[in-house]
């Protein structure tokens, strides 16, 4: 779409930083059978406990073992698909519905838009993590259980963003001009007026992952997400904490992992902030 | 009041208020009423074919929601617009794409009227796509719309940020004329121009008049600019046509109070003296 | 001179010199880019960041103004030397009254001293501005006044401290054009009653040669033309003065608009060398783009940035 990603790109670290950290964990989510030594659910009891390689551990079992004598590198690889997972399906369902319904509420306002409004303030009110175990409470935990009690939490700030945007947006004269040249409302808010918004969206869902990603983790760390076995880091983090004196391996390796990859989902959307903001003052001009 | 050419514009009795509805539970508790603003009340207006009439007034006159109205861009309140035999207002659907095919608008801020994410194809492919080319023909015909304009086939591809103001007035233009129409309003479209590049523009308004036999309406707050490209002029305040009539009588000769006060208040070079 | 501080080679204003004599007004012509509110800028040491004076210097009574340290400056803006600018909404705090603002500008160079005699002197610009209802205007707040009573009221803030020169930047031009006139009557007032020179910048020849007593054209950072209005306006000598008065629709002569080719150039398209016009001249010469041009004289008082003129001080004529 117009400017060159390559001069933009060397305007900013942090930009490549955070998209190579979020990369890496991204190829290892998705090759997880591929990179894993080991089976992340069957383990060895013979082997439990293992301290990482540079400690005395074995070749075998690069960063060690747990409880139950499973490999927790090949957990923490697979976990990468479990916890990464659950932060981008909460954030992609939380970003569609609320920009769907900012739409609707910033274009056609109206009774809609204050029915909107009001339900937004109410589910604000709550913090994330009562809402979501209230949620599971109800509903039973699970994989997708999970992802709709973070989902049905976060697309309120969706909304708001997008509706902010609609309203600012539909007076501009550009949507005049779309109107006089015959394009209908659904038409101008779908070509007109999102083309301008996405990177908005776009930002805020990449923070949103690395948010969800560290709620998933806190709910599964409480016993509520995720159950075992599944391997995800901050139920692991949560195994790992009646071991943290003899065996601290266990616990702080997936929490580095949450660490990392929420980082570098930070840096990559304010990268992205960066590349697709300020474009529009480019100077160049071909005449 | 001489028009040349059978009438292309009529307006009869057009009205637009601005209402603002506070909440219900204010109205009820509060009492208050609802604010409203009325931008034009009650102008009777024709343009022959082939005519410029210019409309002059100050902010706040509601010249430029009389030109939206004239291109359906606000529900009239009151009133007709017909537009070459298509009553605005009216139309639903296929008939409104139809009118939108007659009849179209070029805006006053170059800056904003173009959609900073598309480029001059695409924006010049939504016009075309109007008059039903497909996208195999649309190039060709853009192509030429834009050397019509004064612009060239390097443009196509690039984006309207890197234009200047007089270049992406010359794109609004060729948008205008990519629908076909013959009728274009035109809101101020130099206001936001330098001078030298008024001028340009200007010049290629009386040109392509002159070319493609089209009809304008100019609204402009500089009434030397409007007499420079006008047949005829209307003098508006408040929402009323005060004064209308042949460019050159109007300046000459104004009847009406206001049009004498505005004439007076004009910035004219001393004539040479020494 | 002035360019960006840091060396970046591009510069926004050379080798511009203008001269203003007590009491006269001088109009400073120019469309956008050509550098006119950055001049005026740099008479009061108001450049914004990144833009320096390279080089030159501006004199005030013979006193230098450039380099001056902050005190001497600060006791010079509103005193000696005050600015008005183009949009009086976005000038005035609209979080104070216009009493306190205009009596602002009276503290701050301790012209009056305690409440009585501020409001009194308050009352009197107000007055001098002619603000109907002064008691009442000033405890309004800006929002509740018109566009034209705001910039009657910026004017009465800029006139408080008394000072000699006023340099007004576009002041009319966000003005409706009968509120237009009654400014331009208000400004020309204060300078026969107060005798304060003006630089009125603006971009509408017309209301300049209406208003001003002598005329300074510029174009792509320099003055390229200067004299009386009516050598400007009837003898222009400089081929853009010329195009301007050529393209500019003016009440009461309906002719052809004959439009300037080409676009105005950006600061980093400018010729390094000779003319900065001669990309878009019709009498374009060799030399145009080969050397530095000078100021030349084509009669008294009256001077043009260009080679025909040098040649012939007798001014081209009319434009053709």
């Amino acid at each position: 779409m117009g400017v060159r990603l390559k001069d933009r790109l060397g305007a900013g670290p942090t930009l490549v930083v955070g998209a190579v950290v979020v990369a890496i964990f991204a190829l290892d989510a998705l090759l997880a059978p591929l990179v894993a030594p080991h089976d992340p659910l069957h383990g060895e009891l013979a082997r439990r406990l293992l301290p990482p390689v540079w400690m005395g551990g074995s070749a075998d079992y690069l960063l060690g073992t747990d409880g139950l004598g499973r490999d927790v590198l090949s957990r923490l690889v697979w976990g990468a698909r479990v916890s990464f997972g659950l932060g981008l399906a909460g954030a992609a369902i939380a970003a569609g519905v609320g920009t769907a319904l900012g739409m609707v509420a910033g274009w056609w306002e109206g009774w809609l838009d204050g029915l909107l409004g009001r339900l937004a303030d109410f589910l604000l009110a709550f913090p994330m993590l009562i809402f979501a175990i209230g949620v599971i409470t109800a509903l039973g935990s699970g994989f997708w259980n999970l992802i709709l009690a973070l989902s049905l939490k976060s697309w309120v700030e969706f909304m708001r963003l997008v509706r902010g945007q609609v309203l600012a947006h539909k007076q501009l004269v550009y949507v005049d001009a779309a109107h006089a040249l015959g394009r209908s409302g659904a038409g101008i808010l779908a070509w007109e007026i999102l083309p301008n918004i996405f990177h908005g969206v776009l930002v805020l869902a990449t923070l949103r992952v690395g948010y969800l990603i560290i709620a998933a983790a806190s709910l599964s760390f409480l016993g509520l997400g995720v159950q075992p076995p599944t391997p995800e880091w901050g139920a692991m983090v949560n195994d790992g904490r009646n071991f943290m004196l003899s065996a601290w391996w266990l616990s702080t390796f997936p929490g580095l992992a949450i660490v990392v990859l929420v980082l570098g989902l930070n840096l990559l959307s304010e990268g992205l902030h960066e590349l697709l903001d300020p474009r529009f003052r480019d100077p160049g001009i071909p005449r | 009041m001489s028009v040349r050419g059978p009438a292309l514009v009529v307006a009869e009795g057009i009205a637009r208020t601005y209402r603002e509805d506070p909440s219900r539970l204010t109205r009820v508790l509060l009492r208050t009423p609802p604010r409203q603003v009325t931008a034009v009340a009650g102008v009777d207006l024709t343009i022959g074919t082939g005519e410029t009439l210019g409309l002059v007034g100050e902010s706040g006159s509601g010249k430029t929601t009389l030109g939206r109205l004239l291109v359906g861009l606000e529900p009239l309140d009151a009133g007709r617009v017909i537009v070459d035999g298509l009553e605005v207002g009216r139309l639903r659907g296929r008939e409104r794409r139809r009118f939108r095919r007659r009849c179209q608008i070029v805006f006053q801020n170059p800056y904003a009227s173009l959609n900073p994410r598309y480029s001059v194809r695409q924006l010049l492919g939504v016009a075309l796509r109007l008059r039903g080319l497909r996208r195999s023909e649309q190039t060709e015909h853009a192509v030429r719309l834009l050397e019509r304009v004064g612009l060239s086939r390097r443009h196509l591809d690039a984006y309207p940020r890197l234009l200047s103001g007089g270049q992406r007035q010359r794109l609004a233009l060729a948008r205008a004329l990519a629908t076909g129409a013959r009728f274009l309003v035109l809101d101020e479209p130099t206001s936001a121009l330098d001078v030298s590049i008024q001028a340009q523009i200007l010049e290629l308004l009386v040109w392509l008049r002159r070319e493609e036999g089209l009809t304008y309406l100019f609204i402009s707050h500089n009434i030397a600019v409007v007499e420079a490209i006008s047949d005829r002029v209307a003098v508006m305040r408040a929402g009323r046509i005060v004064e209308c009539g042949p460019t050159d009588q109007v300046v000459r000769d104004p009847q009406h109070p206001y049009t004498q006060a505005l004439l007076r208040a004009v910035p004219r070079v001393p004539s040479a003296s020494c | 001179m002035v360019g960006p501080a840091g060396g970046r080679p591009v510069l926004l204003l050379r080798s511009l010199s203008f001269v203003v004599e007590p009491g006269e007004i001088l109009g400073l012509i120019g469309e956008s880019g050509c550098g006119k509110s950055l001049t005026l800028l740099s008479v009061l040491g108001l450049l914004p960041r990144g833009l320096a004076v390279q080089a030159g210097s501006v004199r005030l009574d013979g006193m230098e103004l450039i380099g001056a340290p902050q005190r001497a400056m600060a006791a010079i803006r509103g005193r000696r030397v005050a600015i008005i600018f183009q949009d009086p909404q976005n000038c005035l705090n609209p979080s104070f009254t216009i009493g306190r603002q205009v009596g602002e500008a009276l503290c701050i160079h301790k012209l009056a001293r305690g409440r009585r005699a501020v409001r009194d002197r308050v009352v009197e610009l107000l007055t001098e501005v002619g603000l109907p209802d002064p008691e009442g205007c000033m405890d309004r707040f800006p929002h509740q006044l018109s566009g034209g009573m705001q910039q009657r009221a910026l004017i009465a803030t800029a006139l408080a401290a008394g000072p000699q020169l006023l340099l007004a930047d576009e002041p009319t031009t966000a003005l409706d054009v009968s509120v237009q006139a009654q400014i331009m009557e208000l400004l020309r007032d204060v300078n026969r009653q107060r005798g304060c020179s003006i630089v009125l910048v603006t971009h509408d020849l017309a209301l300049a040669s209406q208003f001003c007593d002598r005329i300074a054209v510029m174009y792509a950072g320099q003055i390229v033309e200067e004299g009386s209005v009516a050598n400007i306006v009837h003898r222009p000598a400089h081929p853009y003065t010329q195009g301007l008065l050529a393209c500019l629709p003016m009440l009461g002569r309906r002719q052809q608009l004959r439009p300037i080719p080409g676009e105005i150039p950006t600061p980093d398209e400018v010729l390094a060398v000779g003319c900065a016009f001669a990309p878009r001249c019709r009498h374009r010469l060799q030399e145009c783009t080969s050397a530095h041009i000078e100021l030349h004289e084509a009669t008294d008082g009256h001077r043009a940035r260009c080679l025909l003129v040098r040649h012939s001080p007798q001014p081209v004529g009319p434009p053709t």
